[in-house]
């Protein structure tokens, strides 16, 4: 074909599953394309109606049988994935994190501009007890507003000192590394800490505050 | 084709509404352009109550753990934390129906919905959450074929609040595109598109070309066409907006998606248009627009049909002839190009080269045989080996060379494809695709992408039918959504092990403690305390005796017991008359000397036992209270014996859980199965009849030429 655009576009099949997996829009519009091109090619002569059958034919070929029985079982197995992850989950908390000993680490960013986070180290009494390393959708999903439940653990009654160490990019991609100290006494109740990262438009720096979580009334 | 716009726009909106009840709502939302309403943080904080079972999370900080998961494509998790807190709202109803309509279980969105949509549910609900609620619900019941039900819901997501006109642009675009789904052919159509109105909606294009497809079923053709050069231009419109809309962030959403949307979605205009034109009879106009329709495209399969139409009708034979060998060469696999190997001979033949002709029916005919050969050779999909695949693809992201392992296996398969007599030009196309698609990680993909990976080692003919029939889609999605199930099986056992090893660590830890340590403990404190009234008696007892014997040191003791064997000795020898005054003052003077050192030395240790005394005292009473405190302790046995007996079932409904799944997904593959088979067994339909059609034609030809032959 003269003077055609030839364009690599590689997602020949990726559009194509695009269009056919959500049926929010794309595809009735595909529908109604097919709706238009029958009644076209109906008025082409000899040729046109080899292809019209040919067309009409493809479409309705063989019947789609989607017996109902299946989608039913699968929605029921779902289902029950839900309810048996709260069950295990809670049995968890009930058995391994008691209110008694419990610490919960959270950690939120505020919008990023200032720090990009790359790792976490928890440090709890000198000793470490964990460390997390993100990945860009956990960074990304952060910078949306989301909290990570980054740690939990169990802790004696008394008092406690955690240290938590941000390694990232600071401002103008400079590698940046600050510790942050928190001392907290533990009592009866479960300790929930929120490691927050905000950004300080006063000196354009970045800021760690570490805030406890108050227990719903 | 904007199903990846549409898709992040409302992960977006589901995202922002998820977060907004916290306080940073702003910020979250900031990307999608809802403003904060801050008047919902917090807004029923008496609902919020912490239960063991609740784990104390408040809602505010469950909206926002819930998010994260939700950000990570992890449904289920988000869901978890969504119902951790004892006391639910109706935002948590709304947005758990948000996930497991996700999940693909809109009966249980349905059921979530309904009590939180009706007139009387709770006005403190975000309204924006409650209006997409209604879109997505309104989808739900058209789904169902309740139109009626649908078009009140969606009247109901029409319903703006005054001063809200931001976030309505935002669900303006869904709103119309739902709109029109419902009311097909009677929608409504402005005089001209309104591009200004829909400029925030991504949907904007399909909703145009819609009203241009509503236009020319109306007879409006003409109208409809200047709707689609409109739209053409509008998102031909690449150009870079100025510095000042850049620093405000304008850039038109359509615009926003990736690359090959826009490709795909310029390239259903330009087809619109050509068929637009072919049904006014302008078959140059529609020849001008085909032209330069790209070759690579999703719809370069329909456009190439109406090409060799536009060039049938305008005769123009050695054209038509390329396009037709061109159809066959680049889709072999698609029932709808056959014909094209027949209309080659058919042109020749009204041409009038009977030479040409037979020989390119004679092509044709082997064609035909061909693809019948290849389609009784197509081998059904096994379960297993559709596993394997997954648990390949899901090794290859977890490998640090995964982007070589990925290229590595790319180019073996597509070298085979290569060598398969399928193989056509769109396999350069397909190895880029699948580099491009190999290169994120298979978990971060959205499930329709993981299901585009994994039909990679299919044939192309199954390909082509997979990626144009919904079913087949339907039934491969499910299949994911339950390997995703499977998935998690060995973690959560894992940790059903780890628990139940937990549980019978603590039971042991009770027996010994009720069984042995306490009644032991007990006894001891018993004996001490014994020990301590009995020193307490004494210490009494030697306060008020005069001379107490507990208070002389060893060598006073000593001196005291010498001393009474003299005054003994002294009061024989006073018996007997011999006792001289000497020896009577000699004795008086030593007992004084004694008595005195016994002051000097008793108000010492009476101070020293009395200290002794009063340190015990709070020893035994902390020893008491901890003993008290270790009795009230009830036996947890009954407690840990009912948790391990829930373990135990849980671990009975996980292994069900997995055969189930196992089972269904059998069942779903064997479905595939079964469609491909009759998908198949009309393809062969098809082709036997263009090869009997073939075979006439061939004979047709050979009558013709053999009275020539025999005539002198």
């Amino acid at each position: 074909m003269k003077g055609e655009c030839i364009r690599p576009l590689s997602a020949l099949a990726n559009n194509m599953q695009h269009a056919a997996t959500v049926p929010s829009f794309t595809w009735p519009a595909l529908l109604l394309l097919a709706m238009i091109t029958v009644p076209v090619m109906a008025t082409m002569p000899v040729m046109a109606t080899e292809l019209k059958a040919n067309a009409t034919t493809a479409a309705a070929s063989a019947p789609a049988s989607t017996p109902t029985a299946l989608p039913q079982a699968i929605a029921a197995t779902k289902q029950q994935a839900i309810a048996l992850n709260r069950e295990l989950f809670l049995l968890e908390q009930a058995l391994l994190f008691p209110p008694e000993t419990e610490l919960g680490l959270y950690l939120s960013i505020d919008t990023g501009q200032f720090f990009q986070l790359d790792s976490v180290q928890l440090i709890l009494n000198d000793e470490p007890i964990a460390a997390h390393l993100y990945t860009a959708s956990q960074r990304d999903a952060l910078v949306r507003g989301a909290i990570q439940p980054l740690y939990t653990g169990n802790i004696a009654a008394g008092d406690h000192q955690l240290t938590v160490v941000f390694v990232g990019k600071g401002p103008d991609q400079r590698d940046y590394r600050r510790a942050v100290d928190y001392r907290f006494t533990k009592a009866d109740k479960a300790v929930r800490l929120e490691l927050q990262v905000r950004d300080r438009s006063e000196n354009f720096q970045p800021e760690f505050v570490v805030q406890p979580w108050q227990q719903p009334k | 084709m904007a199903t990846a716009q549409v898709r992040m726009m409302k992960r977006l909106v589901l995202a922002g509404l998820l977060l907004s009840c916290a306080p940073q709502l702003g910020r979250a939302n900031a990307g999608v352009g809802i403003e904060a309403p801050a008047a919902h943080a917090d807004a029923n904080p008496a609902q919020s109550s912490a239960t063991p079972a609740s784990m104390g999370l408040s809602l505010a900080h469950a909206y926002k753990i819930s998010a994260y998961y939700f950000y990570l494509q992890d449904p289920y998790q988000s869901l978890l934390y969504l119902q951790l807190p004892a006391a639910q709202d109706g935002k948590a109803a709304l947005l758990s129906a948000g996930l497991l309509l996700q999940m693909g279980l809109a009966n249980a969105a349905a059921e979530q919905l309904e009590p939180w949509l009706t007139d009387n549910a709770d006005d403190s609900l975000p309204w924006q959450l409650r209006q997409m609620a209604w879109l997505e619900y309104a989808r739900f019941q058209r789904e169902q074929g309740d139109i009626a039900g649908a078009k009140q819901s969606l009247a109901k997501a029409q319903q703006v609040p005054a001063g809200s006109e931001l976030a309505e642009q935002l669900l303006q675009g869904p709103q119309q595109q739902l709109t029109q789904l419902l009311q097909w052919p009677e929608i409504s159509i402005p005089a001209a598109p309104d591009f200004t109105g829909l400029a925030d909606a991504p949907e904007m294009p399909y909703i145009v070309a819609n009203q241009a497809l509503a236009l020319h079923a109306k007879g409006e053709t003409l109208q409809a066409l200047n709707f689609l050069t409109a739209l053409s231009a509008k998102i031909a419109d690449t150009r870079q907006p100025a510095f000042w809309q850049r620093w405000f962030g304008f850039a038109p959403p359509w615009l926003a998606a990736d690359a090959r949307e826009q490709a795909a979605m310029a390239d259903y205009v330009q087809l619109l248009q050509a068929q637009l034109l072919l049904s006014q009879k302008d078959y140059s106009a529609a020849l001008v627009v085909l032209r330069n329709f790209p070759q690579q495209s999703v719809l370069s399969q329909t456009a190439l049909q109406l090409y060799a139409l536009c060039l049938a009708e305008l005769r123009q034979i050695p054209t038509l002839l390329a396009v037709l060998e061109r159809q066959l060469q680049q889709y072999p696999e698609v029932n709808q190009t056959w014909p094209a190997a027949l209309q080659m001979g058919i042109q020749l033949e009204r041409e009038g080269d009977a030479t040409a002709a037979f020989a390119a029916y004679q092509q044709a005919d082997q064609f035909y045989q061909q693809q019948l050969l290849r389609l009784g050779a197509q081998q059904p999909l096994d379960d297993a080996g559709i596993r394997q695949t997954w648990h390949q693809l899901m090794q290859m992201d977890v490998s640090p060379t995964s982007t070589a392992a990925a290229r590595t296996v790319v180019a073996d398969s597509t070298a085979e494809a290569d060598s398969s007599a399928e193989a056509d030009s769109s396999a350069a196309a397909d190895h880029t695709a699948k580099q491009d698609s190999t290169a994120a990680r298979l978990a971060d993909l959205a499930p329709a992408q993981q299901a585009q990976r994994l039909t990679q080692g299919w044939s192309p003919w199954q390909r082509w039918h997979y990626q144009h029939d919904r079913s087949l889609q339907l039934a491969l999605s499910q299949w994911i959504s339950l390997q995703q199930l499977a998935q998690r099986l060995p973690t959560q056992q894992q940790r059903i092990a780890h628990l139940q090893k937990v549980v019978a660590l603590k039971q042991q830890q009770q027996q010994q403690l009720f069984a042995t340590l306490r009644p032991q403990l007990q006894q001891q404190h018993h004996a001490l305390q014994a020990q301590v009234s009995n020193l307490s008696a004494q210490l009494a007892q030697a306060l008020a005796a005069p001379y107490a014997a507990q208070l002389w040191a060893e060598p006073e003791q000593v001196l005291q017991r010498r001393l009474d064997k003299s005054k003994q000795l002294l009061a024989d020898l006073s018996a007997a008359g011999l006792a001289t005054p000497a020896q009577q003052q000699r004795v008086e003077r030593l007992t004084a000397l004694l008595q005195w050192r016994f002051v000097d030395q008793a108000a010492q240790l009476r101070q020293q036992a009395k200290a002794a005394y009063a340190s015990l005292g709070p020893e035994l009473a902390e020893q008491h209270q901890r003993l008290t405190r270790l009795a009230s302790y009830t036996d947890q046995t009954p407690r840990l014996a009912a948790q391990q007996q829930q373990l135990a079932q849980l671990q009975v409904a996980y292994e069900q859980q997995a055969t189930q799944i196992a089972v269904q997904q059998q069942a779903l593959i064997t479905q595939v199965n079964q469609r491909f088979a009759a998908i198949a067994a009309h393809d062969q339909q098809q082709l036997q009849q263009l090869s009997a059609k073939t075979k006439q034609a061939l004979a047709r030809i050979l009558e013709q030429q053999v009275p020539r032959e025999v005539m002198p």
